[in-house]
């Protein structure tokens, strides 16, 4: 049994915040515990099962193409060694040296096949997170709050809701699918929640299903902890008195 | 993975992504979120065990 500090160290080796003396101090540990190496490939696969979470990009039909292009045009693979984060060589692929190559292959065929066929608002929203993911890699999402808005009344269960907002620059960008319509009498109206308090980021006039909508409160916000949207009055409120659809943080 | 991701506590989801897709550490994550070292670690931990309990097959 290894003990919750054993497996918060384990897991700072996971992450990769190790120094390289606790590194290589950690790796002599690992060589010697089979149970405390079992521990962390197990980190490291559900560490690694988080990217799987993130929305697949469809990727040009190209690609297929381009993989077994370089599979047809590969030497003989040597052997390959799987290295750790850590710098530890765990352990070594000798029976089956083409098995990287069948892996790679078979997941771009299968990519291709999904991409082709995700044709519907999921398909606007894994756009719409892929530019998140691309946001992420200039090392701005430090910067950024992302959120996903959850239904909070049964009719609001297929709607995608998704929202990047920029606290220093006090705007955000909400991308949406499947909002059911609204009477004429009545508008969606989006909210910031600054600690307790709701700030209105106006009315969503855009067409709910189109292009993503960019916002800004009314008013500057410090923390913005949730963000929710509701039924209003036509032309919005100052404080929401509608029933709120959708909310998260 | 997304829907056993969504079945994690937003405050575990929320270091989560934070370390592995905002790259930052536990220390950042607790300074930013402006919560104890030993709570950000404990979230960290418990949300990945329970991914590897969903990935093992246990998860509800």
């Amino acid at each position: 049994m290894i003990d919750d500090t054993r497996q918060e160290e384990a897991i700072r080796y996971v992450l990769g915040e190790m120094s390289e003396p606790e590194t290589a101090a950690f790796c002599r540990q690992l060589e010697q515990d089979a149970e405390l190496r079992q521990f962390v490939a197990e980190m490291s696969d559900s560490a690694a099962s988080l990217a799987l979470s993130m929305p697949a990009v469809p990727p040009p039909p190209s690609v297929l193409e381009n993989v077994l292009r370089d599979v047809r045009a590969a030497a003989p693979a040597p052997v390959p060694t799987i290295v750790h984060r850590g710098g530890a060589e765990l352990d070594k692929i000798v029976r089956f040296p083409w098995l990287p190559w069948a892996i790679a292959a078979s997941f771009a065929v299968i990519s291709v096949v999904l991409g082709v066929k995700a044709r519907d608002a999921r398909t606007q929203l894994a756009e719409a997170e892929g530019e998140i993911k691309e946001i992420k890699k200039q090392n701005s999402v430090a910067e950024m709050r992302i959120a996903t808005l959850g239904a909070q009344v049964k009719e609001y269960e297929k709607t995608v809701a998704v929202i990047v907002w920029n606290p220093e620059t006090q705007s955000g960008v909400l991308k949406l699918a499947q909002l059911p319509p609204l009477e004429k009498d009545r508008d969606y109206q989006l909210w910031v929640i600054d600690g307790g308090a709701p700030v209105s980021a106006g009315v969503i006039t855009t067409a709910p299903d189109g292009a993503p909508i960019t916002f800004s409160p009314i008013q500057r916000v410090r923390q913005a902890t949730q963000f929710a949207v509701s039924i209003e009055r036509k032309g919005g409120n100052s404080a929401p008195q509608g029933q709120i659809v959708l909310a998260g943080k | 993975v997304r829907s056993v991701l969504q079945r994690i506590p937003d405050d575990q989801k929320q270091a989560l992504e934070l370390s592995y897709f905002g790259g930052l550490t536990q220390e950042q994550i607790a300074a930013r979120l402006e919560a104890p070292l030993g709570t950000i670690k404990a979230r960290i931990r418990r949300g990945l065990l329970r991914m590897r309990d969903f990935l093992k097959g246990g998860a509800e």
